[in-house]
């Protein structure tokens, strides 16, 4: 029997790690992967309090499920979107995209 | 306190997956990065199974380990030239962003060192996909067409972003 703390200890842990990496990283794929990691963080998240509140229903669990979803889009719409980039101007790290920067 | 072999297995995993995470985070080579996410990926899916999360975990392994590290590894291929091994890979904020990230892990522990943790009070499900298949077509079915229409949107979207544009 996990105690529901270390796991949610855990995933802030991995929340931390991501956001240090999506404030920090350069190339433009690196951030996505650092997304990723922030998103498998509250998905932890999601199924320890699955376990606790609600062990019969498994609400956590069916929502855990369409953050993946949504999250495999946004990795498919967010590398089509680097891939675009690359093809036009030749440059995926994030400050030197700057057209649009005020 | 005694530790059960459960404990103990999620204390492990949980320390690998920490630890490819950090790798992710730091490597240089984005190459090794995007392969240290797939092991996190991994690491993540055996922490569901300890939580009794089989279904989850399994998704886990096909949607993240499957399809989205590798669509990861496609990437870095394709604009390998860009970003060499031996470039700065951190931005200069980065000594902004440690502290923040640092205060935000330390805000949400002393919040969690707070909080009154019970243990569940009623048995776990034994059945996790089918009770979550019911789940998904009774109670939350319009949430769950409404995610395959996102997903059909965002594939349509992907495919008309990276198409070459013919030259007319």
């Amino acid at each position: 029997m996990i105690p529901a703390s270390w796991a949610v200890i855990l995933s802030a842990l991995l929340f931390a790690i991501g956001l240090f990496g999506l404030l920090s990283r350069r190339n433009a794929i690196a951030i996505l992967m650092c997304i990723e990691l922030m998103l498998n963080a509250a998905n932890i998240n999601l199924v320890a309090f699955s376990r606790a509140v609600t062990p019969q229903e498994l609400t956590g669990q069916v929502f855990a499920i369409f953050v993946m979803a949504i999250a495999a889009a946004e990795a498919a719409v967010g590398l089509a979107i680097v891939i675009a980039l690359y093809r036009n101007r030749e440059r995926i790290v994030v400050d030197e995209v700057d057209l649009l920067r005020w | 306190m005694s530790i059960t072999w459960q404990q103990a297995a999620f204390l492990a995993f949980g320390a690998v997956t920490l630890a490819a995470a950090l790798l992710v985070v730091f490597s240089r080579n984005l190459f090794h990065a995007a392969l240290w996410l797939a092991a996190a990926f991994t690491g993540v899916a055996c922490i569901y199974v300890t939580l009794h999360a089989e279904f989850v975990a399994m998704s886990q392994m096909i949607v993240y380990v499957g399809a989205v590290a590798v669509l990861m590894l496609f990437a870095v291929f394709l604009t390998e030239d860009v970003v060499g091994k031996r470039s700065r890979q951190l931005r200069s904020a980065w000594v902004y962003a440690l502290p923040v990230s640092v205060a935000l892990c330390a805000i949400l522990l002393r919040w969690f060192g707070r909080y009154p943790w019970k243990p569940p009070a009623r048995e776990h499900a034994s059945d996790t996909a089918g009770v979550i298949g019911i789940a998904f077509l009774q109670k939350y079915l319009f949430a769950f067409e409404l995610t395959s229409i996102i997903l059909l949107a965002a594939l349509i979207g992907a495919i008309l972003l990276a198409r070459e544009e013919k030259r007319e």
